[in-house]
């Protein structure tokens, strides 16, 4: 089939929708489903901007096809503050200037979120280790880092 | 960075997917997508049909068979590898690939099978005398690691085939070294050694399939010493036809190929 | 520790306590709040009913004739709404002005490429369609016959002007200016010796945004005016080279931003795409969105300027005091000029960098090329001339014998000699760049190496 009717939880929402086969995942959750929060940034798979969380891991929403994620669950950085009130880790990001033009930050956010999720308290090591699929173009990392740091005591 | 149209089927077992494997020549397994799903979006080849293969439990998981041998399902993901005890070599060689979204969902059986010059595990599985088991329509066939590596991006799990699972024989002081671009970035040169009565020394990036240092494996013999180690790898460049590129040259990967044999060889000295 | 040291320490002001105002304090931004949520709004995010999307048809040539070019197979694919080329660009539209003085301001510059391609990636033809996938699969279907033309890849080939890029302009010498300060004889005859440096090459490069440029286009047919969702970072200067050429008002193109993924300079020479993009929202009577994609970012978006520097000299004392700098620099912008000559005549904010020379000559000729036409990147035109004061001090030290460390310090404009003029006629307020050397040295344990 080269499309198909498709049933995916969203952010905590069961979504039904007719996918193309060759539809990528990041164009339908930001094209389809309007959460652009989750962003392209590059053709490669090498830069992260695309990052969600895909059956509760850090995935790369560029390198996964939309029909693939039938029956899965997904969390873009929509699902971090739905009321608005932002996690610790948001402002953390914002405290430590860790973000200036802010479109890699979702992508960082969800990196940042899968980590502190199986490990709460990271090394720097480990910090950098889980932020090393996401490129940064503005801040040079370092804020990034404190930010992260900051919320893993 | 788009697709052309394609087809997608997802079999619910292995039969499945290799009757729909066989029955359409474009027909490609898609595993993790890391490697295939770029592929497409450059348009540098187009299946007609995704057979995926998440469905495929039978295909995942490291087992321990309690002889020393241990089964890795194809579909095993390098986070997963990374998470395992059973051959510690395999998944600290899986952790240093690419970055945490990518090792979430490539697999081992992708990365063999896709058998580009440059992936890690090629040259570590030839170096561990891994086995590896294919099955078609014809039924179900084991390849030795030597065998199994055929071209760039040729392996001997054909067209309507699968590989299922790789079994790796008993053993443990393996050792695995490379230079790559960036940390954790693609292989420049890479080399696996495992000592296991003898030493088995496996080259990578340096040629389509991974290269056994045959010479070098004669003249370690038994004498692991770090100066017959280091006297052994002297003139394994020469042997080598490796390609230059704009991050290398043939000349600096001959070199790196002597450096990084002994350092590999010398750390699976150390592994217990 | 150095002479320069100890005479600064009473000119170092001491920081005491936090002054009232911004300067020192951590405020936070306003924007974060919606940043971290992922509320931003970055073009690609603006969506419009009936939208269409635009591909670019663009050379894989460095430079080639367009012999013909025929969409009729990619208008037939369903879903396509329709396409621009070169033809239509020729008729719609005047060129775009050049900053440039002659031969450069004669250069025609289009929408899309005319008659002609000159360089890899230049967009030769658009297409749009319901889907972005619809329409890169659009895009392969149309058919460009290409003659290929000998490609000038080096500004020393621009120069023999033996292949010529624009006709109009007769020569590939777009700019041309001698910068002489101070008596650059004088120094010579002073010197003990004269350190020679063939040739100094500085590559080009990009600044890479994470986000790629675009923008979504509507047309108001009552009104004429396109109203323009886009990540332009200078759209006043974009409105300036866009309206004359769509034979407009400004007045008729209203630029909308919230959010930029960064720019760096990349998102400044947009034009080009963006007047595609607005006959394209007028002809076929809907809005059309762009998106570049990161490969043709890297090719053909704007690369920051490319220099050679040849026959430099530089006369010197036996203990390394510098007196004077003279050098030909050939600039390589490209294609198209677009936003140069500045970058021909900027560097010149910094011509001694943090040196005391006072005697310097730049002889700066600025050629086109068949490569990605240069707009200001990061640092813009500055780093390629201060790259070449540092490796001039390295290599006279080298050749001088003397440790480079020794050679920057002597040389160094010193604190108490600021206010300093430069001979180019800036002011170092303040500063002491031994002491900066010193402490970047102990962080990175240059003793121990």
């Amino acid at each position: 089939m080269t499309s198909k009717r498709i049933t995916v939880t969203v952010n905590g929402e069961v979504i039904e929708y007719d996918v193309e086969a060759r539809r990528l995942l990041v164009h339908f959750i930001r094209d389809d489903l309007d959460l652009t929060g989750t962003h392209v940034g590059c053709d490669t798979g090498n830069c992260g901007a695309c990052t969600l969380l895909y059956n509760g891991v850090a995935a790369k929403s560029c390198m996964l096809l939309a029909i693939q994620a039938d029956g899965a669950t997904i969390e873009t950085v929509e699902s971090l503050s739905p009321d608005g009130e932002l996690t610790p880790l948001q402002q953390s990001f914002s405290d430590h200037h860790a973000l200036q033009c802010g479109y890699c930050t979702p992508g960082m956010l969800m990196s940042a979120k899968h980590l502190l999720d199986k490990n709460p308290h990271p090394s720097e090591d480990e910090i950098r280790k889980a932020i090393q699929g996401n490129i940064c173009r503005c801040t040079g990392y370092v804020n990034i880092v404190e930010a992260i740091k900051a919320v893993s005591k | 960075m788009l697709l052309r149209e394609v087809e997608y089927v997802r079999p619910a077992s292995v039969e499945e997917a290799i009757t729909l494997l066989s029955a359409n020549d474009g027909a490609r397994a898609l595993a993790g997508g890391q490697t295939l799903v770029n592929v497409m979006k450059a348009r540098a080849a187009s299946p007609d049909v995704l057979v995926d293969l998440q469905d495929l439990g039978e295909l995942r998981g490291v087992r321990d068979l309690g002889n020393g041998s241990v089964e890795i399902g194809a579909m095993t993901t390098y986070t997963e590898l990374a998470a395992d005890d059973a051959r510690s070599i395999l998944g600290e060689v899986a952790g240093t690939i690419a970055d945490v979204q990518v090792r979430n969902r490539g697999t081992i059986g992708g990365n063999v099978c896709s058998n580009d010059p440059t992936n890690h595990f090629p040259p570590l599985l030839v170096a561990l005398g891994a086995r590896f088991t294919i099955r078609g329509a014809a039924g179900e066939r084991e390849v030795s690691a030597d065998e199994f590596f055929l071209g760039v991006y040729l392996t001997a799990a054909g067209p309507g085939e699968l590989l299922t699972k790789i079994t790796i024989p008993p053993g443990g002081q393996d050792g695995f070294s490379a230079v790559t671009i960036g940390r954790d970035g693609t292989g420049i040169v890479t080399a696996a050694a495992s000592l296991n009565g003898g030493a088995r020394i496996a080259i990578g990036c340096v040629d389509a399939v991974p290269v056994r240092a045959t010479a070098m494996e004669e003249r370690i013999g038994h004498d692991l010493s770090d100066e017959n180690v280091r006297a052994a790898a002297a003139g394994l460049g020469a042997t080598l036809d490796p390609p230059s590129d704009v991050h290398a040259s043939a000349d600096y990967r001959r070199h790196l190929a002597e450096v990084l044999a002994v350092r590999a060889v010398l750390a699976a000295k150390e592994r217990r | 520790m150095t002479q320069t040291e100890t005479q600064t320490e009473a000119l170092v002001v001491e920081q005491t306590e936090t002054k009232p105002g911004f300067a020192g304090t951590s405020i936070p931004r306003k924007e974060d709040k919606r940043l971290v949520q992922g509320q931003g709004v970055f073009f690609d995010d603006v969506k419009r009913h009936g939208m269409g999307y635009v591909h670019f048809v663009r050379s894989p040539y460095a430079h080639a004739k367009i012999k013909s070019i025929d969409v009729a197979a990619a208008l037939e694919l369903p879903g396509v709404y329709g396409s621009l080329t070169g033809d239509e660009v020729a008729i719609l539209t005047d060129p775009f002005f050049e900053l440039s003085v002659k031969p450069g301001a004669d250069i025609k510059d289009y929408a899309l490429a005319v008659g002609r391609v000159r360089h890899v990636g230049e967009p030769v033809a658009a297409v749009v369609a319901s889907s972005r996938e619809v329409a890169r699969d659009a895009a392969d279907l149309v058919v460009v016959d290409y003659e290929p033309l000998p490609a000038v890849t080096t500004a020393e080939q621009a120069q023999t002007n033996d292949v010529v890029l624009h006709d109009e302009g007769g020569s590939n010498v777009v700019w041309e200016g001698l910068f002489d300060w101070g008596d650059y004889e004088g120094a010579i005859a002073e010197a003990d010796h004269v350190v020679k440096i063939e040739r100094l090459h500085f590559d080009r490069f990009s600044s890479t945004p994470l986000e790629c440029a675009g923008v979504l286009v509507e047309y108001n047919r009552g009104t004429a005016q396109w109203t323009l969702y886009g990540n332009h970072q200078m759209p006043g200067v974009g409105a300036i080279w866009m309206a004359p050429a769509l034979r407009a008002g400004i007045d008729k193109l209203r630029f909308v931003s919230q959010d930029i993924g960064g720019a760096f300079g990349n998102k400044i020479c947009l034009h080009p795409q963006y007047v595609a993009c607005c006959l394209l929202a007028r002809k076929l009577n809907r809005p059309v969105q762009w998106t570049e994609w990161r490969t043709d970012q890297h090719t053909a978006n704007a690369h920051g300027n490319e220099r050679t520097f040849l026959e430099i000299e530089v006369p010197v004392k036996k203990d390394g005091t510098m007196l004077g700098l003279k050098v030909r620099a050939l600039d390589d912008c490209g294609a198209f000029p677009r936003y140069e000559p500045l970058g021909c005549i900027i560097w010149a904010q910094v011509t001694p960098g943090c040196y005391r020379w006072r005697n310097i000559r730049v002889d700066f000729t600025q050629v086109v090329t068949n490569k990605s036409p240069v707009s200001p990147n990061r640092g813009y035109s500055r780093m390629q001339h201060l790259w070449l004061t540092e490796r001039v001090i390295d290599l006279v030290a080298n050749e001088l014998d003397l440790d480079p460390v020794e050679v920057r310090k002597k040389n160094y404009v010193r604190t108490e000699e600021m206010p300093y003029e430069t001979p180019n006629g800036c002011v170092y307020d303040s500063g002491d760049y031994a002491k900066c050397l010193d402490i970047a040295l102990g962080l990175i344990g240059y003793d121990g190496l």
